[in-house]
């Protein structure tokens, strides 16, 4: 066999394609988890496209600078054999890596992740683009053949081509990154095995064949436990080295849910359900989506301030509110909030898929957070995309709730939930004096946003505030919201009782365990630019005018 | 006519205008189906496979000095028509074809993405083109001049570096998507009508002069029209 695996070809168009395979693969992997971390994937996917382009040119140039005539292609196919290895751990640890840099400081900051990860990228560009240079100007006798040359472009070109249809189609929606991170190291593996086959210098040991043998059981191992392993490495980001245990876990098209529940004085938890729900107030419970926090709260809590604040203010201060629709909030912590008022007669939840809303009726220890408020005969569930509900539904609404998901492609979110089109098919859906609440991220720390927003909703003809919550020092989240009113009237009318009534009762109420405000602004010009899909947050104005925007208190307590 | 020394960064300046048509590609194609994982994993590859095989193309062919200008100038010309209208057809096809279908908010991903597909590769192929004739112009020139090596500025992959970098950070988020694309095409024609000018214009073909001539007839429209184009979408999709 070996004799056999020697007489492949070793400069063959098939070694070109997966020479530009694998990296192009392990590239499109660190873009699609970076921007997963940072949400951001309009300026993270182009910057670490831009500088693998960047450093595979500078391999290749330092590569001929140093050697600028062929070189003889048994010497360069060890060259090329050990940089394909190292490709092959490069590659491997690209997700890993990235993911193991999270440990215990996913709260914190992801700074250490993304500089991991435009490092692997520079290196795995850089030692493509030498493995390449060699590659091309290694003296085979082959190559002087200038058919095969061509040949071996068109390969690398059709990797290319490849490597895009088949991750964005097949690998990325199928297997996930750790899994197609270890498929194709794997295959960037059995690549450098053929190469180091290949090597006409001396026969091959028993030793290298069992160091071979060792490493292809070690690549099948980690496949066959990846899902274990990007569990531990999300549990070790989020919650250190508490242990904790995984109550519940899904897995749909669209979302990816984990659910932990942790004892809050670190111990390992050894009850059985029946003790925990008795003694709820001794834990807390984690979930995430996607990879991202959905929420951390105590297991005891009956409700928490992100969802007080996100309809208390309103149901407390507009009694006439009946009708709500909730779109997302598959969790069950809005609804939860929601039930408690006796006034509302109907909430509707529209959810884009079942992973959350399963978890929620299954599992006990989410029943009793949740307070079974799946379970009240006032709330009606929807499996649908929220912006297609809102097309089909003619229902007038008290109370509109539109709750993003959280992380990853954040900015398009908001373009979608915050354009003039999506806000003009809400106002058709509320009632003549209801209110739309938008949660948002970044709206306040950025007064750019508030004056574009702001100008959106008159487009749409609505009139806006924006509400923030932040939870105390050292707590998880910020939330803020974008508060839509029919008219100024409405407004004015809501601002009046929120500052009269609401302001002073949140001082003694809540005043230990969050802050929250309600800001407004007004408009230099009554018409002009608008959150456009195609053209967002364009602002000229200068930033000194941007802070003169916000006109009115900060009336947080 | 050789093209003068001081126009050798021109290689860097056609990469980086390649590189920037790719990414506003990208950009406009993740705002319509609001997904840029999707978006730019899948265009990323196409577009280079694209390039390349122009490239290919270039270095089979054997064209004189003059041809060779000529091949630049087309394809620079060509890749300004095809990206800059092409970008907003799309999007304005996009938008149509969800008020026809009553399709608001939905991804029309079977419509749109092959529409998509077809305009990455045919800009891939004339940057590529267009790319590979630069490189071989100066290849030949520094020969008749025995040079040898490349400067900083000859390097096309810090063009294209500098291209995707300064649409993602500066054009796209302080212009927008609609000006932004179209500020890079003014550049492009821009530089291509100093190789025009260098090159001796009278000696050029009849249907270059035509096309450089409608190019910036084209170009002028836009200038006046882009306001219209971002309000004409919003307006559209909004029923």
């Amino acid at each position: 066999m070996i004799t056999r695996l020697k007489n492949i070809q070793t400069f063959s168009p098939a070694t070109a394609f997966l020479m530009a395979f694998c990296p192009l693969c392990y590239m499109l992997l660190i873009a699609s988890r970076l921007s997963r971390i940072f949400g951001e994937d309009l300026f993270v996917f182009p910057t670490v496209t831009a500088l693998f382009i960047l450093f595979l040119g500078l391999g290749n140039t330092f590569r001929r600078t140093r050697a600028p005539g062929p070189e003889p292609g048994e010497k360069a196919l060890p060259k090329i054999m050990w940089i394909e290895l190292g490709l092959t751990f490069l590659g491997f640890f690209s997700v890993l890596g990235i993911d193991a840099f999270l440990f215990d400081s996913l709260s914190v900051i992801n700074l250490e992740a993304g500089v991991l990860g435009l490092g692997l990228t520079a290196g795995i560009g850089f030692l493509s683009g030498h493995a390449f240079a060699l590659f091309y100007h290694s003296g085979s006798p082959r190559l002087e053949k200038n058919q095969d040359r061509i040949l071996d472009k068109i390969s690398v070109l059709l990797a290319a081509g490849s490597a895009s249809l088949l991750y964005a189609a097949v690998f990325s929606p199928a297997l996930g990154d750790i899994k197609t991170a270890i498929l194709i190291s794997f295959i960037n593996f059995l690549l450098t095995l053929q190469l180091f086959l290949a090597r006409k210098e001396r026969p091959v040991g028993r030793l290298w064949l069992s160091a071979g043998a060792v490493l292809s059981g070690f690549f099948i191992a980690v496949s066959l436990y990846s899902d274990q392993i990007e569990d531990k490495i999300l549990q070790r980001a989020y919650l250190g080295r508490q242990p904790a245990q995984l109550i519940a876990k899904d897995q749909t098209s669209s979302q990816r849910i984990l659910l932990y529940l942790a004892r809050k004085d670190g111990w390992p938890i050894v009850e059985t359900q029946k003790e925990i729900l008795a003694k709820p107030s001794q834990y807390f419970i984690l979930g995430m989506t996607n990879g991202f926090m959905q929420f951390s709260l105590p297991f005891e809590s009956q409700m928490d301030p992100e969802h007080v604040f996100l309809l208390d203010p309103y149901i407390t201060l507009l009694p006439y509110i009946k009708n709500i629709l909730i779109l997302g909030g598959g969790d069950g912590l809005a609804v939860r909030q929601a039930v408690q008022y006796k006034s509302i007669s109907n909430i509707t939840v529209v959810e884009s898929g079942p992973a959350w809303v399963t978890a929620v009726k299954n599992t006990p220890y989410l029943q009793k957070l949740t307070r079974h408020a799946f379970e009240d005969p006032r709330v009606k569930i929807h499996f649908m995309d929220p912006l297609k509900w809102v097309l089909r539904d003619s229902r007038p609404y008290d109370l509109i709730i539109v709750n993003a998901p959280p992380g990853g492609t954040r900015n398009l979110i908001e373009i979608k939930t915050l354009s003039v089109q999506f806000l003009r098919d809400l106002k058709r859906l509320v009632s003549k004096h209801g209110v739309i609440i938008i949660t948002s991220s970044g709206t306040v720390s950025s007064p750019s946003k508030i004056s574009v927003q702001a100008r959106t909703a008159r487009e749409a003809g609505l009139t806006a505030l924006v509400g923030t919550y932040g939870g105390k020092k050292g707590a998880w989240g910020k939330t803020e919201q974008l508060v839509l009113f029919h008219s100024e009237k409405t407004l004015a009318s809501f601002l009046d009782s929120y500052k009269r009534d609401y302001l002073p009762r949140l001082k003694y109420g809540w005043k230990n365990l969050a802050k929250f405000g309600i800001i407004t602004y007004s408009l230099p010009r009554p018409a002009g630019q608008h959150l456009s899909v195609y053209d967002p947050f364009i602002s000229k104005l200068p930033f000194k005018t941007k802070l003169k925007l916000i006109t009115e208190d900060y009336a947080s307590p | 006519m050789p093209l003068p020394k001081r126009l050798l960064w021109l290689p860097s300046c056609a990469a980086g205008h390649g590189a920037l048509t790719y990414t506003a590609l990208a950009t406009a194609f993740s705002y319509i189906f609001c997904d840029p994982v999707f978006v730019f994993s899948l265009f990323s590859g196409l577009y280079l496979m694209a390039w390349g095989l122009g490239m290919l193309r270039v270095e089979k062919s054997r064209r004189g000095t003059e041809e060779t200008v000529a091949l630049i100038l087309f394809h620079s010309l060509a890749g300004i028509l095809l990206a800059n209208p092409g970008i907003w057809a799309v999007l304005a096809a996009n938008e149509t074809a969800r008020v026809l279908l009553r399709t608001r908010h939905q991804d029309l991903l079977f419509l749109i993405l092959p529409l998509g597909i077809i305009l990455t590769v045919c800009c891939g192929w004339v940057f590529g083109v267009r790319q590979a004739a630069i490189s071989k112009l100066i290849k030949t020139q520094k020969h008749a001049e025995t040079q040898t090596g490349k400067t900083f500025w000859e390097q096309d992959y810090c063009g294209a570096f500098a291209g995707i970098m300064i649409f993602a950070f500066i054009f796209n988020p302080l212009w927008g998507l609609i000006r932004g694309i179209l500020l890079s095409q003014v550049i492009a024609l821009g530089v291509t009508d100093l190789v025009f000018f260098r090159a001796s214009p009278q000696s050029q073909p009849r249907l270059l002069k035509i096309l450089i001539f409608l190019t910036h007839i084209y170009i002028l429209i836009s200038l006046g029209a882009h306001p219209f184009v971002s309000n004409a979408l919003d307006a559209i999709s909004g029923f």
